[in-house]
């Protein structure tokens, strides 16, 4: 009997014990992502976009000193010197006088020249020999003769952009000659971007006149500055949380059992996480880690009700908990990853806690110190607001905000704003000739030249892997009209005419030799493109390669089959508009649920219960009609809705007893100032994302503050 | 009156060497696959912007910029070349400029520089450039000015271009 005894008191220890370490098996911390595209759904932009990112041509970097003099190249000579030394350079670009003709150019080069033929009879091949003779003896500048194809038959023009130079040398518009490497390295790999950069930076630090840009800085210096950014304000946090338990409270030992409860929900939910999804986002991990904080409500309720001197539980809590889990079960449903993710770890690390606080907490029979700081002139201020007025203004404000709200759809308001770096980016990119990224799709990667070809018919600025490859169907006709063409002939015509004109005997013994040479079968090697920087990808049995054409150049909707414009900030749009719509659903369906069990529960109080939930939501939209709402603030209400919630039906439940409302008041307001500590605080920050969370938990928390302490009861 | 013309003259003298260099000079050239000489005259200037060689047989050619236009003898234009599209024209431009105003270091980047006697210098090429010019070889004047300088190239041309 005993021992049975023992083992049921025992019991929520043991289970406390079996959930974590059954954790640590399930985690797989290689399935946390920071990639961002991981939080949105997978259909066709998302996936357009993911295979941009995938390929492997490597980030460009780019040096440019303003003004074109030869100081500025000499220095560029020596920088460009100096990269080359470093492991992580690929290739560098700077002299175009110096140009590395790759085998795969010398083996192909007659087949991927345009071929010119001319008409061999005696009298306009005697012409040609005649102004090869003269270009000889008296053309402006030297003009040597093309052994090999001295008519010219064979054009291959490998120079493409002969604007981007001036003076033999690459120049960046207007502003000055412009070196480029390409950097071994991919924009999402943090810790060799970091590196490069660190290394790079620390290089050119001292001369102030060198502007030194790549995307991939952006990458290492912002996650740098978030990184700092978030420690500080961990700190700040973590010194607050301290002063409220030990100054306010004066409990340590809550403090500590509650860092217990809270890390261990937040470890055993993002587990379970990992071990459910192949890619579980950092950004479920940050949210999922503010929800599970909103749980300390139930705490706070327990304690400041003496509930863990009493024993049983409470319902009010119980329902509660039910609610939010039963709503986030809805958004189960929701076809945004981010959203899915979220509830079921929400779900996870609610119902832990709740467990902890219900059931574990009790054994150590917390309560409120009798020395804790006296609120009472703060809970005592006159409650003078009607329910009434406040449900009215807040659907009124709702509605108002709804019609006047815009999404502000652009992540990169969400990072750290690198004014730096955007300087330097401007200054490359206003100079740069302006481009239009294209997604090139096929069955194979001759499909993929095809469309090419294709593609630089209906603009010529195109950039693509049609520079240097050809097609099956070009080859078969090129090598058609080369085997045709009578070359024998033309050379016999070639040198009887030459030794009438008194060119050296065997000058041109070589000419036109290489065409029994030209091989018969072609293939685009694809190793020496992607060298050459025209790289195709293999993704799910379908093949892939970028083209860049000039702004403008290309109409939408003359596009080809397969070919795509790649506009990242656009497509994310559609897709966020789709997955927006369907949260739009369920997030009503799991509102109307809600608030059907609230009203069970409540009953007559449900106007006030709802205020709770009504009334920060309201005001926060109000804020959000001014500034544009982007994805952390929707996340971040979600958050205060939850809080609202609970406090909904603590507040509902308060009895006319003095002591119990006041109770109820005390556990709310520590509740809040715990939300504000942990997550309110990150309004301090200046990164984007943070700062939006922050400042949409601090206006909830104020909005909730607001009525504990002026909303009429209703008796 | 003659004193301020010649005053004039003066000051515009100065003030074009102060400004540009001006070189008359003697270009030889041997055409292997026609087994000749030629030799023409001419003269060439140079600011920081523009480069202008005048042969006396007639053309002129200006370099500014990328482009390069060729006048004939009466001022009309002959031709422009877009410099981004010739890549080979720009080089050598580029290397008779440089070694016209002495600038070596113009050269590193395309060249392996060697001293092989007092006021004597050859140029080796490196890279692709091997393919077309085999050396240049650089003699100095007493007062460090180019005297004569010789551009082998590998069909067997050669350019010698002396000064005056």
């Amino acid at each position: 009997m005993g021992i049975l005894l023992k083992l049921r008191r025992s019991s929520p220890f043991l289970l406390y014990i079996f959930t974590t370490i059954l954790a640590i098996y399930l985690f797989s911390p290689s399935h946390l992502t920071t990639n961002m595209l991981s939080i949105f759904k997978s259909d066709e932009n998302i996936e357009k976009l993911k295979t941009v990112n995938s390929f492997e041509s490597a980030s460009t970097l780019f040096v440019t000193i303003k003004g074109f003099n030869q100081k500025n190249r000499e220095k560029l000579l020596e920088i460009e010197k100096k990269l080359k030394k470093l492991p992580y350079i690929k290739e560098t670009k700077l002299n175009t006088s110096k140009v590395e003709i790759s085998d795969y150019l010398k083996k192909n080069y007659y087949l991927l020249s345009e071929f010119h033929p001319i008409s061999i009879d005696n009298g306009s091949i005697e012409n040609r020999v005649r102004e090869l003779k003269n270009g000889l003896l008296n053309s402006f500048v030297y003009q040597p003769i093309d052994k090999n194809d001295p008519f010219g038959l064979f054009k291959f023009n490998i120079f493409t952009n002969s604007k981007m130079t001036k003076d033999g040398f690459l120049a960046l518009g207007d502003y000055g000659y412009l070196l480029t490497a390409k950097l071994d390295s991919k924009v999402s790999d943090m810790e060799s971007s970091q590196k490069i950069e660190s290394q790079l930076s620390n290089m050119f630090k001292e001369d102030k006149e060198i502007t030194l840009f790549s995307t991939l800085f952006f990458t290492a210096q912002n996650s740098k500055v978030i990184k700092n950014s978030v420690h500080n304000i961990l700190y700040i946090s973590f010194t607050l949380l301290i002063l409220l338990f030990f100054v306010t409270l004066r409990d340590y030992k809550v403090l500590i059992a509650n860092t217990v409860t809270l890390a261990s929900s937040v470890f055993v939910a993002l587990a379970f996480s990992t071990f459910i999804f192949e890619e579980v986002s950092m950004f479920t991990l940050a949210f999922g880690s503010a929800i599970s904080s909103i749980s300390v409500d139930y705490l706070f309720h327990n304690y400041f009700h003496g509930q863990y001197k009493r024993k049983g539980i409470d319902s009010s809590i119980f329902i509660a908990f039910l609610t939010t889990i039963l709503g986030f079960l809805f958004l189960e449903f929701v076809e945004f990853p981010l959203i899915s993710q979220l509830s079921v770890f929400a779900i996870i690390s609610l119902g832990f806690s709740y467990f902890q606080f219900t059931f574990i907490y009790p054994y150590f029979e917390f309560t409120p110190k009798p020395n804790r700081l006296n609120i009472s002139w703060f809970t005592n201020l006159p409650k003078i607001v009607p329910v009434n007025a406040v449900f009215i203004f807040s659907l009124i404000a709702i509605s108002y905000s709804s019609f006047n709200i815009e999404f502000d759809y652009n992540l990169r308001n969400l990072d750290y704003k690198n004014v730096e770096l955007q300087k330097k980016q401007k200054i490359i990119e206003d100079n740069l000739p302006q481009m239009t990224t294209l997604l090139i799709e096929g069955t194979s990667p001759n499909e993929l030249i095809e469309k090419a070809h294709k593609l630089s018919l209906i603009a010529s600025s195109v950039n693509s892997i049609s520079n240097f490859a050809i097609t099956q169907k070009e080859f078969k006709r090129r090598y058609k009209d080369i085997q045709k063409y009578d070359f024998k002939k033309l050379k016999t015509l070639l040198e009887v005419n030459a030794k009438l004109l008194k060119f050296k005997d065997g000058y041109f013994s070589n000419a036109y030799k290489f065409v029994d040479n030209i091989p018969s079968r072609y293939k685009a090697d694809l190793v020496r493109l992607k060298e050459m920087g025209y790289e195709v990808l293999k993704r799910d049995s379908r093949f892939y390669t970028m083209a860049t054409v000039k702004k403008g150049s290309i109409d939408k909707d003359k596009l080809l089959d397969g070919v795509y414009i790649i506009n990242g900030l656009e497509l994310i749009k559609k897709t966020t508009k789709t997955m927006f719509d369907s949260l739009l659903i369920y997030l009503f369906i799991s509102l109307f649920v809600t608030i059907f069990i609230i009203s069970i529960w409540v009953r007559e109080r449900i106007v006030l219960a709802l205020n709770f939930i009504l009334f920060p939501t309201a005001i926060i939209l109000l804020y959000l009609s001014i500034v544009n709402i982007n994805i952390m603030h929707l996340f971040s209400i979600i958050i205060i809705i939850v809080a609202g919630i609970d406090y909904g039906i603590y507040m509902s439940k308060e009895s006319s007893d003095k002591n119990h409302s006041k109770a109820t008041i005390e556990a709310i307001f520590y509740s809040l100032l715990t939300s504000f500590s942990g997550f309110g605080i990150l309004i301090l920050s200046s990164i984007g994302a943070i700062h939006s969370i922050g400042i949409v938990i601090t206006i909830g928390i104020l909005s909730i503050l607001f009525l504990v302490l002026f909303l009429k009861r209703v008796d | 009156m003659k004193l301020l013309l010649k005053a004039i003259f003066f000051i515009l003298l100065i003030s074009s060497a102060l400004f540009s260099r001006s070189v008359d000079f003697k270009e030889g050239k041997y055409v292997e696959a026609l087994d000749i000489f030629t030799y023409r005259d001419g003269n060439v200037s140079y600011t920081n912007q523009e480069t202008t060689i005048h042969y006396k047989d007639g053309k002129t050619i200006v370099k500014r910029d990328n482009n390069l236009t060729v006048y004939k003898r009466n001022g009309e234009l002959l031709t422009t070349i877009d410099l981004g599209k010739r890549v080979d024209v720009s080089l050598y431009f580029k290397l008779t400029k440089a070694l016209f105003s002495k600038d070596f270091k113009s050269l590193e980047e395309n060249f392996n520089l060697k001293e092989i006697e007092d006021k004597k210098y050859i140029f080796l090429p490196k890279d692709s450039i091997k393919n077309v010019i085999k050396d240049i070889k650089l003699t100095l004047n007493i007062d460090e000015t180019p005297k004569e300088f010789t551009i082998n190239f590998e069909n067997g041309d050669i350019i010698k271009i002396e000064t005056k």
